[in-house]
């Protein structure tokens, strides 16, 4: 069934009227704000034949500007809108694709030169330039918008020739060119009205932006004229919808209403996988949800009693009973497609963590001097899995003996108040153990230097640890551009904070789908952003 | 048909107020007058069964809770807290079968999805409820009778300007409000029950101001306040036990109304916090598990209606039962 | 007082009232701990960014200051700039007040189309069955909670029999191009009805409830009164009695029920559109409070106190238009 195309004069009529409804209803109200006003590409190729694609996300969108967003199901909107000067591969690793090839990195790591590609065209007619990526780059920080940490690194950048770029950084980084994994962003459109950028977007992407609304909906068509039509996707529309409830976003799937869910909560795989029309597909995200100890003040500075609280439960039980299957018991910071690219020794770490024991654990904690009268405090952000986690920690703590122990479950303005801190480590009081998660770019770095290395004191790292040497070797590995030098350190750096047990790793999430069976060629990437489409098919 | 006092058989005044004559013509009603009209009357007396149960639930709780540390209840039932490897989630009641497994007479009405038994929480959450409940009314009923009286005597400005500070509080959507509160200053039930409270009083407010209105009109008052009788005094004895009736059957609807209030609370997160057993929060738990386990849903449900249903047919006995034109 | 000067002056009392609300809400969001912009952006190493995204939103002046800005903007029709979404508070606003509006008045509708005839019948059929199923009835619907009501309405008609939608609503004049499953404007409009449909009884059915019990009380109080059976013995119709003599009067009560039932069916919209992810005011407060949005929490619960001061007005004018026994505005 052909589609009739959405021209961008009927997108600002439905906005009009909405304003114009809401002002009959208020009689007297101002219309409201009024989007911009240039008309941007509506006469270009349009979505023509081909399915439509019906999913349903978890959250619905904020902001559809590359430089502005900050949060996961926008970016996987604008994933289809926008192309980026690099882009992942199947797994985590990253190919070029505004850019013609990987870059040339000189004065030891911290000038980067990327050649682009000469045909690519954003879908207005526009060319792209080393102009719209240099300004990709910078706008985050000179705008101070949200996500601009992953580009602060840039100190200056050039537009080199129309298809050069290059950027110097501050400091040597070697994961930057994944921080260029980044939509390319129209400079001249942009710049002339940001505000209205966000609304009406314009990308070089396979996909143009139809319609949306903030937390509510949002629908692409596909570009005919796509600049790489090699790659022009099949689906020639797709509607993003969220369904935040759990139970009715499986009902849908189950109904047929959608064809794509994301995020399958553990008790409901049975369900999905019970129906005769739906599959599910996952792969482990690039996260990582761990406890951690305060390590500076407190019973918990003392490893032998670290190693006594991870005597007196079972991390494997627990995330086996709170976590699988929509997740995986994780023996260390980084997920498993990080531990597989770099080749990590998991093994090594997997047999790190003790099984339950109750009577070791007790022994342990006589020896360290803990009283059994001694108040624990364990402090938990508001979500499920992890409250278990603290819960499931708190309990073996009663079993080993003590009576006071306390599970708090705060609201994430006054937990991030609370192990945050600006003036030094964290009392005992404020908490003995906290349980958090952390999601990044697939690199290393990402997880152990935010979560692991002084550097994130009181920022990203609540434990306040004193190991100086591994903390070092950190801060030296994400320097360094050397891939196997890198890998050294990391391996060395994390087996020893982890065998003095600063964290007690817990797990990862998986990035779960539930397909149906109409749906071809629809696969998950560890990247939860990452929704390709490019080789999805429906039949219907 | 002359409307006054009510029946004459057994209206002894409530309170043994020496105000001599003056009994007779206000339309007192008293306590063994009350209780022999919902003896008689069925459906109240249901009512009172149930919130009689009700309570009694929610005292033993309470005495489990705070004196016996929960002692009752483990040897009753099984604590998945104390033994995390025969923990059984998600188990449907006795005699059903659903894809965790099959009911077990251990856990009459299934477990939840920790795997505590349903039947001991559902028991546990009574005593949120009913304090709750009980308090909150309280609160309200205190308040809004003294706004209510005081404005409804004075009026005037004194009347406006506490209407209106009456209505800027309740103009915040309490929910809100109440979310706010505990958000600003912790999730504790007290701030729970107090902004429940608050949205109670302006039922009352309303209720007492008008019969302050009215009554403030009568004869008698009159002749008091030339008699040189304290406005105070005057409130305190003729308007506010005049009220008695029809604040008695409100009070008895509003515990209901804060029960419900609470729920949603609690259903939001913002009641009591786990591993405190409340209906509401049960009911919030239960929802992603509508599909593989519905039953874990019904009983927290069945529980609130049942109770709230007690309150409300107890209080329409007495509303019947106080009301002596109804009687005929 | 005339009616026109006491409505007039009431009007003039609300401001003091609105002010009260939004300094109020000021206060308690500011008590909120956290900060809105670390909250946003979550965990992350850059002290500099948080410094600088606070100071383009103005948190960090002291608050009086901003408390005064805020009052200005709020005179001139500008509520302030959304953290969250980054967008006008004013355009959030409008974005999802036609929403929840749809909401409260459709269910508020039901509760009235239902329960006004369905009390005045069980006031004249008293004691019979069709009175006793009435007042079971709504005694259920007094006492069970609204997500209670929405989440098995979900399970038993969303989910087992699929006659209606499990979440959303869809607004009347959308255009068919944006709403699935519809051609025409006729189309759109079959999908908004069929998207109300469950969230409408949820909302509606405590209003429904609890007016059908006053309407029931009042008209038999009403119907039993000395006027009533005066007009009885002179031989005056039933119905003439019922529609003329007993009716009128009996709505005073149900009046004030429904306009304290104004700011508890706000507190309702929360839920059922918690329940029926339905993107609303509601939702839209709750949102603001979690992420500690002070513009959008402050303008919402504006808007919220605004049309309860209305609705309180609107009451009490009814209500002192319909019973001329009552003054107001002193002696």
């Amino acid at each position: 069934m052909s589609q009739q195309r959405q021209t961008g004069l009927s997108r600002r009529q439905l906005l009009a009227s909405g304003a114009a409804g809401t002002s009959f209803l208020l009689a007297g109200c101002t219309g409201g704000g009024e989007s911009g006003s240039t008309d941007d590409g509506g006469s270009s190729g349009n979505g023509g034949a081909g399915p439509t694609l019906y999913f349903a996300q978890v959250k619905g969108p904020l902001d559809m500007d590359p430089v502005v967003l900050n949060d996961v199901p926008s970016a996987q909107i604008t994933g289809q809108v926008f192309d980026g000067i690099y882009e992942y591969t199947d797994g985590v690793g990253v190919q070029p694709k505004i850019a013609a090839e990987e870059p040339t990195v000189e004065r030891e790591g911290t000038r980067y030169i990327v050649p682009l590609r000469e045909d690519a065209q954003f879908q207005n007619g526009d060319p792209v330039t080393a102009t719209d990526v240099v300004h990709t780059m910078l706008a985050p920080v000179e705008e101070q918008t949200e996500n601009a940490p992953e580009v602060n690194m840039i100190d200056a950048a050039e537009v080199i020739d129309e298809h050069t770029a290059q950027f110097d950084l501050s400091y040597p980084y070697g994961a930057f060119t994944i921080a260029m994994v980044r939509g390319v962003v129209n400079a001249s459109v942009r710049q002339e009205d940001t505000q209205a950028y966000n609304q009406d977007p314009v990308g070089s992407g396979p996909f143009q932006l139809v319609e949306w609304e903030p937390e509510n909906y949002a629908t692409v068509e596909r570009w005919d004229d796509y600049w790489d039509g090699d790659t022009l996707p099949e689906i020639a529309r797709i509607e993003f919808d969220p369904i935040e409830e759990q139970t009715t976003r499986v009902t849908e799937l189950e109904t047929g209403n959608v064809d794509v869910i994301e995020t399958i909560p553990p008790q409901l795989y049975e369900t999905v996988e019970g129906n005769q029309n739906a599959t599910v597909t996952e792969s482990p995200g690039v996260g990582y949800f761990y406890l951690a100890f305060n390590c500076a003040n407190g019973p918990t500075s003392d490893p032998l009693v670290r190693e006594a609280v991870d005597y007196c439960f079972s991390m494997d039980q627990a995330i086996e009973n709170f976590v699988e299957p929509s997740g995986v018991r994780q023996y260390s910071p980084y997920p498993a497609s990080i531990s597989d690219e770099w080749e990590f020794p998991v093994d090594e770490w997997a047999s790190i963590p003790h099984d339950q024991d109750i009577e070791t654990a007790r022994s342990l904690f006589e020896e360290a001097g803990v009283p059994t009268d001694y108040s624990w405090r364990i402090i938990v952000p508001p979500d499920d899995m992890r409250e278990q986690i603290g819960i499931s920690i708190g309990d073996g703590l009663q079993n080993a003996g003590f009576e006071n122990v306390q599970v708090q479950r705060l609201d994430w303005g006054t937990f991030t108040d609370t192990y945050q801190s600006d003036d030094g480590p964290n009392s005992e009081d404020d908490y003995n153990m906290y349980t958090l998660g952390w999601s990044g770019s697939p690199d290393p770095d990402a997880f152990a230097y935010n979560l692991l290395s002084q550097a994130a004191d009181g920022v990203t790292n609540g434990t306040f640890h004193g190991y100086d040497e591994a903390s070092q070797m950190l801060t030296q590995a994400r320097e360094s551009a050397d891939r196997a030098e890198r890998r050294q350190l990391y391996v060395d750096a994390t087996t020893t904070l982890l065998e003095e047990r600063v964290h007690l790793p817990a797990y990862n999430l998986n990035n779960s789908y539930g397909v149906r069976d109409a749906v071809e060629g629809f696969t998950s990437h560890p990247i939860s952003t990452e929704i390709p489409v490019t080789s999805v098919s429906v039949s219907r | 048909m002359a409307v006054d006092s009510a029946p004459t058989d057994d209206d002894t005044p409530v309170d043994g107020d020496a105000s001599g004559g003056l009994d007779e013509v206000e339309a007192r009603v008293g306590a063994r007058y009350t209780l022999k009209q919902v003896r008689q009357d069925t459906t109240a007396r249901i009512g009172a069964y149930i919130v009689g149960l009700m309570t009694f639930v929610a005292v033993f709780a309470a005495v489990d809770y705070y004196l016996l540390d929960y002692a009752v209840a483990e040897a009753i039932l099984y604590n998945p807290e104390t033994d995390p490897e025969t923990v059984r989630r998600l188990l449907p009641p006795v005699g059903m079968e659903n894809q965790f497994g099959q009911g077990v007479i251990d856990h009459p009405l299934g477990t939840d999805h920790r795997g505590r038994d349903l039947l001991a929480r559902t028991v546990y959450g009574t005593r949120i409820a009913m304090t709750v409940g009980f308090l909150a009314t309280a609160i309200g009923l205190g308040g809004g009778t003294v706004i209510g009286a005081v404005s409804g005597y004075y009026g005037g400005w004194v009347d406006d300007v506490l209407q209106r500070v009456t209505e800027t509080i309740y103009a915040i959507p309490f929910l809100v409000l109440v979310i706010a509160f505990m958000t600003a200053f912790g999730r504790d039930l007290t701030f729970a029950m107090v902004g429940v409270g608050i949205t109670a009083i302006p039922v009352f407010n309303r209720l007492i101001r008008s019969r302050v209105v009215s009554i403030r009109e009568e004869d008698y008052v009159e002749a008091a306040r030339a008699a040189g009788v304290r406005d105070r005094n005057i409130i305190r004895r003729h308007v506010i036990p005049n009220s008695f009736a029809p604040v008695l059957v409100q009070a008895t609807l509003q515990v209901g109304v804060s029960i419900l209030i609470v729920a949603g609370l609690s259903f939001l997160g913002f009641g009591a916090q786990p591993p405190t057993p409340s209906w509401g929060q049960m009911l919030s738990a239960s929802r992603g598990y509508m599909l593989p386990a519905p039953t874990f849903s019904i009983f927290p449900g069945i529980a609130i209606l049942i109770t709230v249903i007690g309150f409300n047919i107890l209080g329409d006995g007495l509303q019947d039962a106080l009301d002596p034109r109804i009687n005929n | 007082m005339g009616l026109l000067r006491y409505t007039l002056w009431r009007l003039v009392q609300a401001i003091p009232v609105l002010l009260g609300i939004v300094t109020i809400t000021f206060v308690l969001a500011n008590q909120i701990p956290g900060d809105p912009v670390e909250i946003m952006l979550g965990p992350t190493p850059a002290q500099e960014q948080v410094e600088a995204i606070r100071a383009r939103y103005g948190l960090d002046r002291p608050i009086h200051e901003r408390y005064l800005t805020y009052l200005a903007g709020v005179v001139t029709g500008d509520l302030g700039q959304s953290i969250y979404y980054d967008r006008p508070v004013l355009e959030m606003i409008l974005l999802r007040l036609p929403v929840t509006l749809l909401l409260m008045l459709s269910a508020f509708a039901f509760a009235i189309v239902t329960a006004i005839p369905l009390g005045v019948l069980s006031a004249k059929r008293r004691n019979e069955p069709a009175d006793h199923v009435s007042r079971v009835v709504s005694l259920i619907g007094v006492s069970t909670p609204s997500f209670w009501i929405g989440l098995v309405l979900i399970i038993v008609f969303a989910f087992y029999l699929g006659w209606f939608p499990a979440r959303g609503l869809v607004l009347p004049w959308a255009d068919p191009a944006d709403v699935r499953g519809a051609a025409t404007r006729l189309g759109v409009l079959r999908q908004a009805v069929h998207h109300l449909v469950l969230p409408m009884v949820a909302l509606g059915t405590l209003q429904m409830a609890q007016i059908t019990r006053i309407e029931r009380s009042s008209m038999v109080d009403s119907l039993q009164g000395e006027y009533v059976t005066l007009a009885r013995a002179y031989g005056v119709p039933e119905s003439t009695i019922v529609r003329k003599h007993a009716f009128q009067v009996a709505q005073l009560p149900v009046i004030t029920i429904i306009g304290l039932g104004l700011s508890t069916a706000l507190g309702g919209a929360v839920l059922t559109e918690t329940v029926f992810e339905i993107q609303g005011m509601g939702r839209l407060i709750i949102t603001a409070i979690n992420n500690q949005d002070y513009e959008l929490i402050m303008g919402t619960t504006l808007v919220f106190g605004f049309v309860y001061v209305v609705g309180v007005i609107v009451t009490d004018v009814a209500y002192s238009y319909l019973d001329p026994r009552v003054t107001y505005g002193g002696d």
